[in-house]
């Protein structure tokens, strides 16, 4: 068969991805102590079957090797999805699976045409023939990969999984979700873009179309975590964003974004995994004053929510500053990063103001602070957060930049930081009053959106296909005699051919 | 040894005799234990002479010692013996998963044993009317086992299954007949040698005699619009009596096709792109049976339908006709037969102990049945083709060789139906992790389980596992099977 050296030796983007899981996974392993309750022994299996599949997929050195531990994964975080057994997380499992499989597919088409051209699907050796490949045919199976990847990385429009799927989940899950499976996309296409070594410019209108409408719906949401997945969906455009421009900067700040949303986005869900535990509520309306009941949770929610608006000295600043210096030239680029801080910073404001300050609610009186099995994990995030926020010259230099093999450095603590960071807040606090007079961002929730959704049309069209798969069982009798003419019919219908027509065989499929 | 083809053949329908003697003797499970040693004895014999097969021998036998164009001759060579293999392997384990209910009796593994010995004979003879006699014999037999438990549901199926197949045997005979008629002979190598001159003369004939055999061996496969007898007589037949179906009986359709196309038409009119007709008999077989199956509600129906999608896949890799197809293919023949029989025995557990046959009323069974569920999620993945089980490797063959044809429109066909399988196979997944509370059928005196019926599903969960990860282990088989079709 075609499996070549799945593993070693390791280089330097693997080693970027292989750090950021291995301090990642023990904080959600510690987390899930705490927080999961129910068959437990099914939860860690499956959990460190996922666990395989994330590393192996950053260890692969040949495609195919990283398409299976892909899979592997995707069917490990599918069981994880239902583990919670609710009604809702059982069509969110399944929307999940089958998009990721349709994703898999487009990498396994790329990887076999790769295959069928340079004979190798090792990394080096199609690094090698890359060089000498036709141009078209390089597009054609980067683009398949590409597509591949963005389904798993959840970028609009083949997000639809996203938010259906992080609300239902256990929060731990959620946050591994977030914070490391759909990174795992991003890093195919990095490690595809340092394998073929081209250029591909789409990238960026898909990171701009993802950070833009990832932040218009997630100021709308109510459900805390539902807000997170969009969240998600927008800070993906950010690393989209940088990965299209794939300059050194651009790259440098694509990765660091990586880090910083894992870091971030993985605080977030578990300070909303938090109030879900002390609260079993999930919509905003019904939450409001726990700043006083759990206070280290709305410190380090705070931490994470200012970290990921770019605000400095946390550490979603470094790599947005970063992105925006990438882009700088191009002043409608650097708008739409602007714009999407700031809408991102009047989303947290919104969470944070409904959950933790106003009047609490009479049900939520009893609520206690989580045990500390759960606090450790946000504390050393929120510690992360800020060391990297601080220091985020010596992260980069030392572990980023070699990753993407530019040399690349960068200035972190400028004058211009002062003025990026005035805009983001004046802009920000604009959208949120804004927002709220106009009646576009509310805490109650509203009846279906009514407006052109992807989700409605494919959920339209699944129907559809089992409507016609319906018509077919129908057709489908249980007669023995016209069960009888069908064979009769055939082979009628087969001698007529050969008859009359004996060249139609060569003309199937060509 | 020099008798060894025919002793294969001979030694399990000897057994299936001995069962019924055995009811003279004070042995306690005798018949259970004269059954699996008929198998294990004829398995040994065929395993004694895997050395000089896989080196590419081929090994004859002339029965009553006539010479090879007047007399029946059986041969072993790299595809017999792949199949032979494997139909004794699947066969031993049906056995031993039936020895955990009582209620079969000596009746059932005699039947059992002559359906074994009616496969092996098809896949060692080399005369064409020799196949039809054996082929008859495992129908008549296998008619007997889908209606054993006598009620009148099953009766109806296999009376279906009675008609359905017998139409296909008419065919079938029609075609030897005029074979026989133009060549003056039965065996299959001095008709394949003729055939091209025939074909040169008269082409129509060929065409008559190739549509003839390409709808009964469809019939016995399962290829739509002829597979109309299996959904029934798969869901109505004892368990194992299932697997035995969708397992084995459905794969000698598929053998016939291969070893006879491949050796009357290979060089005449498969090139002319006759593969292409089993192509696109293939692509509609698999959306068909995955469409179908997405709206089956009954367990064993939808495995059925399982069946008949992943016959597509199958068709799909021998209409390809090349190299890589064909290892596809007869991969996947190996691996759907040992994954769908051992679904039918998760099915089985999980039936015999609820008492349902809907996959609605199933919900949250996994808190009662781990072990089933668990054992069923496997499998679904490895027939869905996940890695790193075995489903996965042949269908990346099937579709890396669909690929080098640049049949992208296959492609985007064999692509839905692993999307199809996925989405029926996670359709019932999910409704075993249901959060409902499991009640079993109020009236109804489950049957649990013992460790025959758990043992043979964990070895096939195990043995899925390793070939996936080691497909070479199963591919030092496939090889001489190609080679004997691809010479």
């Amino acid at each position: 068969m075609i499996f070549q050296t799945p593993f070693l030796p390791i280089d330097n983007l693997s080693r970027l991805m292989l750090l950021l899981i291995a301090f990642l996974f023990p904080l959600i392993f510690i987390y899930s102590l705490a927080y999961v309750k129910r068959n437990l022994f099914r939860y860690y299996f499956v959990l460190f079957i996922t666990l395989g599949g994330m590393i192996g997929t950053v260890l692969a050195r040949d495609l195919l090797s990283f398409y299976i531990f892909l899979e592997i994964m995707t069917v490990g975080i599918y069981f994880l999805i239902i583990d919670n057994a609710k009604k809702e997380s059982f069509p969110a499992g399944f929307k999940y699976i089958l998009m990721m499989f349709t994703g898999g597919i487009f990498i396994l088409l790329a990887t076999l045409m790769l295959y069928n051209l340079t004979g190798t699907v090792a990394i080096s050796g199609i690094a090698k023939a890359a060089a000498v490949l036709p141009q078209s045919e390089v597009i054609l199976i980067f683009s398949l990969f590409t597509i591949g990847c963005l389904f798993e990385l959840g970028a609009i429009p083949f997000h639809i999984w996203l938010p259906d799927a992080h609300p239902v989940a256990p929060s731990p899950v959620s946050a591994l979700l977030s914070g490391v499976a759909i990174k795992v996309g991003a890093y195919g296409i990095i490690r595809m873009i340092f394998t073929l070594k081209i250029l591909f410019p789409v990238l960026i209108i898909v990171g701009v179309v993802s950070m833009l409408f990832g932040v218009i719906l997630a100021l709308k949401q109510t459900n805390i975590k539902r807000l997170l997945a969009y969240s998600s969906i927008s800070q993906m455009g950010y690393v989209l964003l940088g990965i299209g421009l794939g300059t050194g900067l651009g790259l440098g700040g694509a990765l660091f974004h990586i880090i910083n949303h894992a870091t971030f986005k993985m605080l977030l869900f578990f300070c909303t995994g938090a109030i879900i535990y002390a609260t079993g509520e999930r919509e905003l309306s019904k939450l409001g004053g726990l700043g006083k009941r759990m206070p280290i949770t709305l410190v380090t929610f705070s931490i994470a929510a200012l970290a990921i608006s770019g605000i400095p000295p946390f550490n979603g600043f470094a790599s947005k500053t970063m992105l925006a210096d990438a882009v700088a030239d191009n002043w409608l680029l650097k708008l739409a990063v602007v714009l999407t801080a700031a809408g991102t910073l009047a989303t947290f404001l919104k969470l944070t103001r409904f959950a933790f300050f106003g009047n609490i609610p009479k049900k939520l009186k009893k609520t206690k602070e989580v045990p500390i099995l759960m606090l450790l994990p946000m504390m050393i995030l929120a510690g992360a957060c800020l060391g990297i926020g601080l220091f985020p010259a010596q992260l980069f230099n030392n572990l980023i930049a070699p990753a993407t093999s530019a040399g690349t450095t960068f200035n972190f603590w400028n004058v211009k930081i002062i003025i990026d960071t005035l805009v983001i807040v004046v802009f920000g606090l604009g959208i949120y009053v804004l927002g709220f007079k106009s009646g576009f961002m509310t805490i109650e929730k509203k009846v279906a959106a009514s407006f052109f959704s992807l989700d409605k049309i494919c959920c339209d069209a699944a129907k559809l296909i089992e409507a016609g798969c319906v018509e077919l069982k129908k057709l489908h009798t249980k007669n023995l005699n016209e069960h009888l003419l069908w064979v009769f019919l055939t082979l009628g219908l087969l001698l007529v051919l050969f008859y009359f027509r004996a060249d139609f065989l060569t003309r199937l499929f060509f | 040894v020099i008798d060894a083809p025919i002793l294969i053949i001979v030694i399990p329908l000897l057994a299936a005799f001995l069962t019924h003697l055995t009811k003279y003797t004070k042995l306690k499970r005798g018949t259970e234990i004269v059954a699996a040693s008929g198998v294990v004895a004829s398995l040994i014999l065929l395993l004694s002479l895997g050395s000089s097969i896989l080196a590419g021998k081929t090994i004859n036998y002339n029965l009553g010692g006539w010479p090879a164009p007047f007399g029946i001759s059986l041969a072993i060579d790299g595809l017999s013996f792949f199949f032979s293999l494997f139909v004794l392997g699947i066969g031993l384990l049906i056995i031993f998963y039936s020895f955990g209910i009582y209620q079969y009796a000596r009746r059932y593994y005699s039947l059992l044993l002559i359906a074994l010995s009616g496969i092996l004979g098809i896949v060692l003879t080399r005369d064409i009317f020799n196949m039809y006699v054996f082929f008859e014999i495992l129908a008549v037999a296998s008619y007997v086992l889908v209606s054993y438990k006598h009620k009148p549901r099953a009766i109806k199926a296999s009376f279906k299954y009675l008609i359905m197949t017998e139409a296909a045997w008419v065919l079938f005979l029609l075609a030897i007949a005029i074979l026989y008629g133009l060549t003056g002979t039965l065996n299959m190598d001095t008709i394949a040698a003729q055939i091209p001159s025939i074909y040169q003369a008269n082409p129509q004939v060929i065409y008559l005699i190739f549509s003839l055999m390409l709808v009964a061996f469809g019939v016995k496969c399962g290829m739509f619009p002829l597979h109309t007898w299996i959904p029934e007589a798969h869901s109505q037949a004892p368990t194992p009596v299932s697997s035995l179906l969708s397992g084995l009986i459905l794969k000698v359709g598929l053998y016939a096709m291969l070893r006879i196309f491949f050796l009357f038409f290979g060089p005449t009119l498969l090139l002319q792109g006759a593969g292409n007709l089993i192509v696109f008999l293939g692509v509609v077989t698999l959306v068909v049976g995955a469409c179908l199956a997405l709206v089956q509600d009954e367990l064993k129906k939808l495995l059925a339908y399982s069946s008949i999608n992943q016959i597509g896949f199958i068709l799909v890799g021998i209409g390809l006709g090349t190299q890589l197809g064909l290892q596809g293919g007869l991969f996947h023949i190996f691996n759907h037969a040992l994954i769908k029989t051992a679904l039918f025995f998760c099915a089985g557990i999980i039936i015999s102990q609820s008492g349902f046959w809907k996959i609605s009323d199933m919900k949250g069974i996994w808190q009662q049945m781990p072990g089933a569920t668990f054992a069923f999620c496997i499998l679904s993945l490895a027939v869905i083709g996940i890695p790193p089980f075995n489903g996965f490797v042949s269908k990346l063959s099937i579709i890396e060789a669909t690929l080098i044809e640049k049949n992208y429109l296959v492609i985007f066909f064999l692509f839905t139906g692993i999307l199809l399988t996925a989405a029926y196979y996670f359709r019932v997944i999910q409704t075993f992790f249901s959060p409902e509370e499991f009640q079993r059928k109020p009236d109804f005196v489950p049957q649990p389980a013992g460790p025959f019926e758990h043992l043979s599903t964990y070895a096939v969960v195990i043995f899925c596992l390793l070939v996936g990860l080691f497909p070479e282990i199963v591919l030092k088989f496939i090889q001489p099977a190609v080679k004997v079709l691809l010479p």
